[in-house]
């Protein structure tokens, strides 16, 4: 047999072996990712045993991968965050809010409700696309990373643009930066929420618990007595026990499931493995 | 020949795609099931020679040699070169005397002091034991002794071996040749000096007398001179530029649990890194203390006894931390399932002290770690000598402290040690005085 032929078997040997090895490690992620319509149909009748409704057109057709991120308070310390928001003279009060003459700043945990006292400059022309180029770059200023930040939701009543911005990470909105802010053409007349700004992911993302899995351990926890249903359920990330300050913070993937009258939870997705 | 080179290349790049494919499935523990990867677990245990902390569970603090006169005793600490020889033999006269107890019986004080007195070993270890624990650290069957706890042994030059605690000794006879050598042997090696050490009752600095209302436990030993050692510079392998060091600390997490790529974790405002894992919360402050508090039942440990998993667990750890330091039991505990060790750093043979806290402290509850702290730290031993005040001076200094508000002060332990302040600052030996206070009637 010469050396040619058996070149060729070679190359047709390890052609097969790669296929073989690359469908294997497709089939492996493939897995990770989709759901089997038996376990789905248990994990329904599971919830209806807790009182808990699930239209299975609410569950998300794919399930992201995505790896937990770690990030850092905007609130490097209440006292530098004081500084940053009230300028160098400011006071604090018995209860632990600061203020100057003309702005207050409570913190309470990872959270802080800041609010002007100065009269409100009202335009009824303001725009939403003003307001929102204002407040993003009020907020750069003041050290907060908006880069993949998003308005979801606006409105406007005499002249005061009243919005919920959302922070996202890695494609995925990070529940614990959301901040509520109030804006004229004055300047920004209330701002309040949490933020971590997200470090720079290093790791690969993996997959996450199914999604069975999640309702499962959701049912489990929910203690409610009256029937609801689940309106939403949607992939993201947080920060757990935010009633405790935290100087940086890993961002863990969690699945949030919103019920019908509004309540809102948010379940740990990081897979067992 | 073109076509022959074009297969070549071809067959070169299907047989390297190949081992990249397999490199992915064989490596990448998420595909495999949990435990089952042979080369994670091989990549992941590299084992460093250190200090283990399992062979010196029971290892005395150190080992005086009497050799029958009062100005030639020698003392052996654990960095002295002929400590692990002389224990070694301690050990194996101890072992053969353990296997039949039956003559054991309980003798006074006045005979304790004789066989100290006499031409003996004294091994003095630095908590108080009981003979079950020993007899564990020994890995011999428990004892049957006439004593409920000790924390001195001695061992006479005929073999009898005796142990002593806080007011009980008991004597069990036994015959062996092995430890006149040593005591000859000692006697030769120091021929050239006279090392006087007396013990605190040698000069009945353990009786009230008169005036005096300060009283030495028994054991203590008064030095002639001061104690010199070089120096030490205790470092935080955990700390960087004021902060917690992640990657420092990364080979460290596996052994709590953590994983670091999923783990919650988070930073509290003093600096200190937090991970919290299903089975407990890994807490690292920037001063290198670590503490783990389990959640549920804790970390499943590997091993023998309660003792031999702990002093395992420590050897893990350190050897992660590339902590190369002498570890000497200070506290020992057995309990209805539950076990309590404590213990200190040595270095140069003497041990390290911090305020208010010991340098290890672990438990175990039927056969899980439920709770661990450790004080991170290296120490780097320098070519400066240094010097500790004298023994009378040092005394005196601690009395002058307490006078006025102690009618009667009694010293329970003085012995040299190095104090971390965990300032990263060089360290000189001193003095370690424990007082039991007697509050003004």
């Amino acid at each position: 047999m010469n050396s040619s032929r058996i070149k060729t078997i070679l190359i047709i040997l390890f052609l097969f072996t790669d296929i073989f090895l690359a469908l294997s490690i497709l089939t492996a992620k493939k897995e990770e990712t989709s759901i089997s319509p038996e376990v789905m149909d248990a994990a329904v009748q599971i919830l209806g045993e807790h009182n808990i409704l699930l239209d299975k057109s609410v569950i998300p057709a794919k399930l992201p991968r995505a790896s937990v991120l770690q990030a850092d308070n905007v609130i490097s310390d209440y006292e530098s965050f004081a500084k940053t928001m009230l300028g160098d003279s400011f006071s604090q009060r018995g209860d632990g809010t600061f203020f100057n003459g003309t702005s207050e700043l409570a913190l309470s945990g990872d959270s802080f409700h800041f609010k002007s006292a100065k009269s409100s400059d009202n335009s009824e022309n303001y725009t939403l696309s003003e307001a929102e180029k204002s407040v993003f770059s009020y907020l750069k200023e003041f050290g907060f990373n908006v880069t993949d930040a998003k308005v979801i939701s606006s409105s406007s009543e005499g002249g005061i643009w009243r919005m919920k911005i959302r922070g996202f990470a890695q494609g995925l909105p990070v529940y614990s930066s959301e901040l509520d802010v109030s804006v004229s053409v004055g300047g920004i007349l209330s701002l309040s929420g949490s933020w971590f700004n997200p470090r720079d992911s290093i790791g690969e993302d993996s997959a996450l618990k199914g999604i069975t899995g999640i309702l499962v351990d959701f049912a489990s926890s929910y203690d409610g007595i009256k029937q609801k249903s689940i309106k939403s359920i949607e992939s993201g990330y947080s920060v757990f026990d935010s009633a405790t300050y935290h100087r940086s913070a890993s961002l863990i993937p969690v699945t949030k499931i919103v019920l019908s009258d509004g309540d809102e939870y948010f379940m740990d997705s990081r897979s067992a493995e | 020949m073109k076509k022959e080179r074009i297969k070549s290349i071809i067959l070169i790049m299907l047989i390297i795609t190949n081992l990249v494919l397999a490199e992915k499935i064989l490596v990448n523990e998420k595909l495999w099931l949990s435990g089952y990867n042979f080369f994670v677990i091989t990549r992941n245990n590299r084992k460093k020679n250190t200090v283990s902390v399992t062979e010196s569970l029971s290892m005395p603090e150190k080992i005086i040699v009497n050799t029958g006169y009062q100005s030639s005793r020698f003392i052996y600490t654990r960095a002295s070169e002929n400590f692990a020889s002389i224990n070694g033999t301690a050990s194996e006269v101890i072992k053969s005397a353990f296997r039949d107890t039956k003559s054991a019986l309980q003798i006074s004080r006045d005979d304790w002091y004789s066989a100290l007195t006499a031409k003996s070993l004294y091994l003095s270890f630095s908590c108080s034991l009981t003979p079950d624990i020993y007899a564990s650290f020994l890995g011999i069957s428990a004892l049957e002794v006439p004593i409920s706890e000790f924390s001195d042994i001695v061992i006479g030059e005929n073999g009898n071996v005796y142990l002593g605690g806080s007011n009980s000794y008991c004597k069990i006879s036994a015959s062996s040749s092995l430890i006149s050598p040593i005591i000859q042997s000692a006697a030769e090696e120091h021929s050239d000096e006279e090392s006087v050490i007396n013990y605190s009752f040698d000069l009945n600095f353990d009786k009230n007398s008169g005036d005096e209302s300060t009283v030495l436990s028994p054991m203590i030993l008064i030095y002639s001179e001061p104690v010199t050692a070089f120096t030490v510079i205790p470092q935080n392998p955990a700390e960087k530029d004021g902060q917690v060091n992640e990657k420092a600390l990364s080979g460290v997490l596996p052994i709590f649990g953590v994983n670091k790529s999923s783990a919650r974790s988070y930073t509290e405002a003093d600096g200190t890194l937090v991970y919290v894992e299903n089975n407990g919360i890994l807490k690292i402050s920037p001063s290198g203390i670590l503490t783990f508090t389990a959640r549920g039942n804790g970390i499943k440990l590997q091993g023998g006894s309660d003792s031999s998993k702990i002093a395992s667990f420590i050897d893990s750890v350190n050897r992660k931390m590339d902590i190369d330091a002498d570890i000497c039991l200070t506290f020992a505990s057995i309990s209805d399932g539950t076990a309590h060790f404590e213990f200190d750093y040595g270095i140069e043979g003497y041990p390290v002290k911090y305020k208010d806290a010991c340098a290890f402290s672990a438990t175990v509850k039927n056969g899980y770690l439920t709770e661990y702290s450790q004080i991170l730290r290296i120490f780097n031993v320098t070519d400066n000598l240094g010097t500790s005040p004298d023994f009378i001076q040092a005394l005196d200094n601690v009395i002058a402290s307490y006078r006025g508000s102690l009618q009667e002060m009694r010293i329970t332990k003085m012995y040299p040690a190095f104090f971390d302040g965990l300032s990263n600052e060089e360290i000189s030996i001193d003095w370690n005085i424990d007082v039991d206070n007697v509050l003004a009637q």
